[in-house]
């Protein structure tokens, strides 16, 4: 079976719709574009897609995503048909066995997917990079995040039982963002990651948590570093149970203090690396946590210490840097990972016309 | 107050397994006998459960079984919380006739090891999922995911994993009851 239901409803205005959506359990508490037949077929129709193509199985109800489906669900969010082909995107590169969608929809962690969007598509859909990327801002960015987060909802068979995240996050309504790539001193991020630069590009990050980091006192790059790496090293951070991706969003100004200090994007991330390494010593709750003892995750990780010190990552091309956000040497932000899930990429769909 | 009516799709499939290829699912292998089998307890971190590990492998060599292989997660699927190795998992279902996975202690460990109980279950090996009450709901919606609802799973009392060995041996007891349905010897 992969055609979806429709089901006819019999309603005394529109906000009784509402509550049918919300109280079937199909919306994420908000209201949501009622999916009409006829909006569908007309969403469908406009975005030029095939609507049997398909994405994959999405964890863990093991739901078929088409076309059709990430659509009504697309729809819902508020989507235009123009906005399908990142939504589609994203959830390719999700259901991707790296990025462990099984344990990110049903973990007790607040992870929420990121999507991180690259290349002129950017423009196109005018997805924020800038002063309200991640949240408050233009429309793209919202209706984006939140078709994506409703698909892995509802086709994933996620309800508020199944998801047992002890407090969940506010990003899990939407999380979505583009490159400041114009605003770079380096190469896109997903030029970075192999891809060529006029190519559409998610990137998609379980992330635990947002971090806000002022940063705007110093005159020595190296300093602003090391406050970069006492972030990192937050003992609360789930990572240090297991592999994951971190992501610093470098504001434009903040880069190119940076770069004009002669930091590449791969040095600042080997440099990252080596000071975020740790040692057993570091753990103030070693062999207490119920869970392993500090001196054992490398048995976790799967990987030999270096120096007798344990790496927070596997290797330094896994913390991300990217730019976004207003042009004021003041605020960065990163982003702790979901332990055990690591970033995937795909392409933008793109309609077979 | 007049009504309208208007036709609108679901966003989601009718069950949760309607992507699923049916056909993948598989009858309940039968209890094999204890005596003279080998049996795997598969582990995956936490503390708690190394020790009713080591509890079940002594009842279940107590009660004459050949060997009790104690598999680590990280074994199996190349990473705590990796898609299980199907390779792995064929060579061990070739060498245990039974096998008990857990813990199922936070949501993300739930749902992996329950699906390994649920992947030696479809090579014909016995398996139980083992989980604290707190996380039963998403190891049941796991197993009915993958059409195989009616997959044993031993259920623990909430912070079963911080008990201390002796609070455990009779837990032990109760998952080898539930699970191959070895009686108690105290």
């Amino acid at each position: 079976v992969t055609a979806l239901e429709t089901r006819e409803l019999e309603f005394a205005d529109e906000l009784a719709l509402q509550d049918w959506y919300r109280t079937s359990g199909f919306t994420d508490g908000l209201p949501v574009v009622v999916p009409t037949v006829e909006r569908v077929e007309g969403f469908i129709r406009d975005s030029g897609f095939d609507r049997d193509r398909r994405v994959g199985l999405v964890e863990p109800g093991l739901g078929l995503a088409t076309v059709e489906s990430v659509a009504v669900n697309a729809l819902m969010a508020g989507c235009r048909p123009q906005h399908l082909g990142v939504v589609l995107g994203a959830l390719e590169s999700m259901i991707k066995s790296r990025f462990n969608l099984r344990g990110v929809q049903t973990t007790t962690n607040p992870v929420a997917p990121l999507t991180i969007v690259n290349g002129p598509i950017r423009r196109d859909l005018c997805i924020d990079s800038g002063g309200h990327a991640l949240g408050g801002g233009p429309y793209s960015n919202g209706v984006i995040g939140r078709g994506i987060r409703l698909a892995l909802r509802n086709i994933g068979g996620v309800d508020v039982e199944v998801s047992q995240a002890t407090l969940a996050s506010a990003a899990r309504y939407t999380f979505c963002l583009a490159e400041a790539e114009e605003e770079s001193p380096w190469e896109p991020l997903h030029v970075s990651l192999g891809f060529e630069p006029d190519e559409n590009v998610v990137t998609t990050v379980g992330v635990e948590s947002v971090v806000n980091v002022v940063a705007h006192m110093w005159s020595d790059p190296e300093d602003m570093i090391h406050q970069f790496v006492d972030t990192m090293r937050s003992v609360g951070a789930n990572v240090l149970c297991g592999q994951g991706t971190l992501v610093w969003v470098l504001n434009p100004a903040h880069a190119r203090f940076l770069a004009g200090a002669g930091h590449t994007r791969q040095s600042l991330q080997q440099k990252l690396f080596e000071a975020t390494k740790f040692t057993p010593d570091d753990w103030p709750f070693a062999g207490t946590s119920g869970n392993r003892k500090v001196g054992e995750i490398e048995d976790v990780h799967g990987w030999s210490p270096d120096d007798g010190k344990i790496r927070i990552t596997e290797s330094a091309t896994d913390i991300y840097v990217l730019i976004a956000g207003r042009n004021h040497p003041i605020h960065s932000t990163y982003m702790t990972a979901m332990p055990y899930s690591e970033s995937t990429c795909a392409r933008v769909w793109e309609p077979r016309r | 107050m007049p009504t309208m009516t208007t036709t609108v799709y679901l966003p989601r499939l009718a069950a949760p397994t309607s992507g699923m290829d049916s056909a993948r699912a598989v009858p309940l292998p039968g209890i094999p006998p204890i005596a003279g089998n080998n049996f795997a307890v598969l582990t995956n971190g936490w503390q708690g459960w190394y020790v009713l590990a080591d509890h079940l492998a002594k009842r279940l060599k107590d009660a004459g079984a050949a060997d009790v292989l104690i598999v680590e997660r990280e074994r199996i699927s190349n990473g705590a919380m990796r898609p299980e190795n199907d390779e792995f998992l064929d060579g061990l279902a070739t060498k245990v006739a039974g096998a008990i996975a857990g813990l199922g202690n936070c949501g993300s460990c739930t749902s992996w090891s329950c699906s390994d109980s649920l992947q030696l279950e479809r090579r014909g090996v016995r398996s139980a999922h083992v989980v604290v009450e707190n996380f039963r709901f998403i190891a049941t919606a796991v197993a009915k995911a993958q059409n195989q609802g009616d997959h044993p799973i031993v259920v623990l009392p909430p912070r079963a994993n911080e008990l201390s060995s002796e609070e455990l041996a009779p837990l032990a007891d109760e998952i080898l009851l539930q699970a191959f349905n070895l009686e108690p010897t105290r």
